[in-house]
C-alpha cells in the first residue's frame, strides 16, 4: 500500500465510498433482474397449470 | 414500452427500428454482456492500479489528487447518463422508439448513483484541498440540482402506475431538466467558483500531465462501459417485468 501521508484518510474514504456505491448498484441491478426472471417463471408455471 | 414500432424502410432508420425490438434486444444483449463486463473489469483494474500506485502526486495538491481518478469519471457519467436520458426522452416523445422509455427508466438510478458519488468524493477531495467539505458555488450547486432532478425522475416513475403515461411525464421532466447540463458544464466559466475550470475537455487540449491523464481516461472509459453493463442488466429486468405484467393481466382477465 503506498504511503498517502496525512491525506490517506480522505483518499481511502473516497475509494471506499466508490467501491460501496458501485457494489450496491451492481448487486441491486442483478437482484432486480433475478427477481423479474423468477416472477415471470412463476407466472408462466401458473399459466401452464390452468 | 410500445410493442409495435412503426415500420421503416430507409437504411439507418431501418437498423434503428430493427434493434428496437425488445426480443432482439434481449437476445443481443445476453450475448454481449459477459464480454462487456470482462472488458470493464479489466479496464477498471488497470485504471485503479495506474491511478493509485503509478501516477505521480500533484505538486500542489499532493496525494489527495488521486481522488480525481474516481471523482472526475463519476462527474462525466453523471452528465453523460443524463444526456443519454435526454435522447431517450426524445425517443419516447418524438420517435416513439419502443425501448426509449425502458432505457430512460433503467438509466435514472445509475445516473443518480454516479452523481451522488461525484458529490461525495468531491467533498472528500475538497476538504484537504480547499479546507471545506462544501461550498454553495455554481458548479457544486448545479450538480446537487442534477441529483435532485434524478431523484424527481425516479419518484415520478414510481408515482404513475400506467407505463405509457409515466413514460411521457418522465420524458417531459427529463427534457426540462436538461437545461441544467450546460449550466453545470459552463458554470466554472460563467461565474467565479471555488471549483477549478475544465482541464481535460477544453479548447487548446488537456492541461493535465500525460502520466495523470492516461489513468484518468482509462477510468473514464471503464465508467462508461460499466454504465453500459448496468444499463443492459436493468433494461433486461424492466423488459422481463413488463412481460410478467402483461401475463399477469391476461391471467387475471382469463384470456388464453
Amino acid at each position: 500500500m503506498p504511503d498517502f501521508g496525512p491525506q490517506a484518510g480522505y483518499i481511502l474514504a473516497a475509494y471506499g465510498l466508490f467501491a460501496l456505491g458501485l457494489g450496491v448498484l451492481i448487486a441491486a441491478s442483478l437482484a432486480a433482474r433475478a427477481a423479474a426472471r423468477r416472477r415471470l417463471a412463476r407466472l408462466e408455471a401458473e399459466g401452464e397449470r390452468r | 414500452m410500445n410493442e409495435q414500432p412503426a415500420p421503416r424502410s430507409d437504411g439507418l432508420a431501418a437498423a434503428f427500428w430493427s434493434l428496437a425490438n425488445p426480443g432482439r434486444f434481449m437476445q443481443y444483449s445476453a450475448a454481449m454482456l459477459p464480454w462487456l463486463a470482462a472488458i470493464t473489469a479489466a479496464l477498471m483494474a488497470y485504471g485503479l492500479y495506474k491511478g493509485i500506485f503509478v501516477a505521480p502526486a500533484d505538486y500542489q495538491q499532493g496525494e489527495s489528487m488521486r481522488i480525481m481518478y474516481i471523482h472526475v469519471p463519476a462527474a462525466w457519467m453523471a452528465m453523460g447518463v443524463y444526456s443519454m436520458m435526454t435522447l431517450s426522452a426524445l425517443g419516447t416523445l418524438v420517435w416513439r422508439h419502443p425501448l426509449a422509455d425502458v432505457s430512460q427508466k433503467a438509466a435514472a438510478p445509475i445516473g443518480a448513483t454516479f452523481t451522488a458519488l461525484c458529490l461525495m468524493t468531491g467533498s472528500l477531495w475538497g476538504k484537504p484541498t480547499w479546507g471545506t467539505w462544501w461550498e454553495w458555488d455554481a458548479r457544486m450547486t448545479s450538480v446537487l440540482v442534477l441529483l435532485l432532478i434524478y431523484f424527481g425522475i425516479i419518484a415520478l416513475w414510481r408515482a404513475i402506475d400506467e407505463p405509457l403515461r409515466a413514460a411521457r411525464a418522465v420524458a417531459i421532466m427529463t427534457l426540462v431538466g436538461a437545461v441544467n447540463l450546460p449550466i453545470i458544464k459552463f458554470s466554472v466559466d460563467w461565474w467565479n467558483t471555488l471549483h477549478q475550470p475544465a482541464s481535460v475537455f477544453r479548447r487548446g487540449g488537456p492541461t493535465i500531465h500525460p502520466a495523470m491523464l492516461e489513468p484518468l481516461l482509462v477510468m473514464g472509459l471503464a465508467f462508461a462501459l460499466l454504465f453500459g453493463c448496468l444499463q443492459i442488466v436493468r433494461m433486461q429486468a424492466e423488459i422481463i417485468n413488463r412481460r410478467a405484467d402483461r401475463l399477469a393481466l391476461r391471467q387475471a382477465t382469463g384470456e388464453a
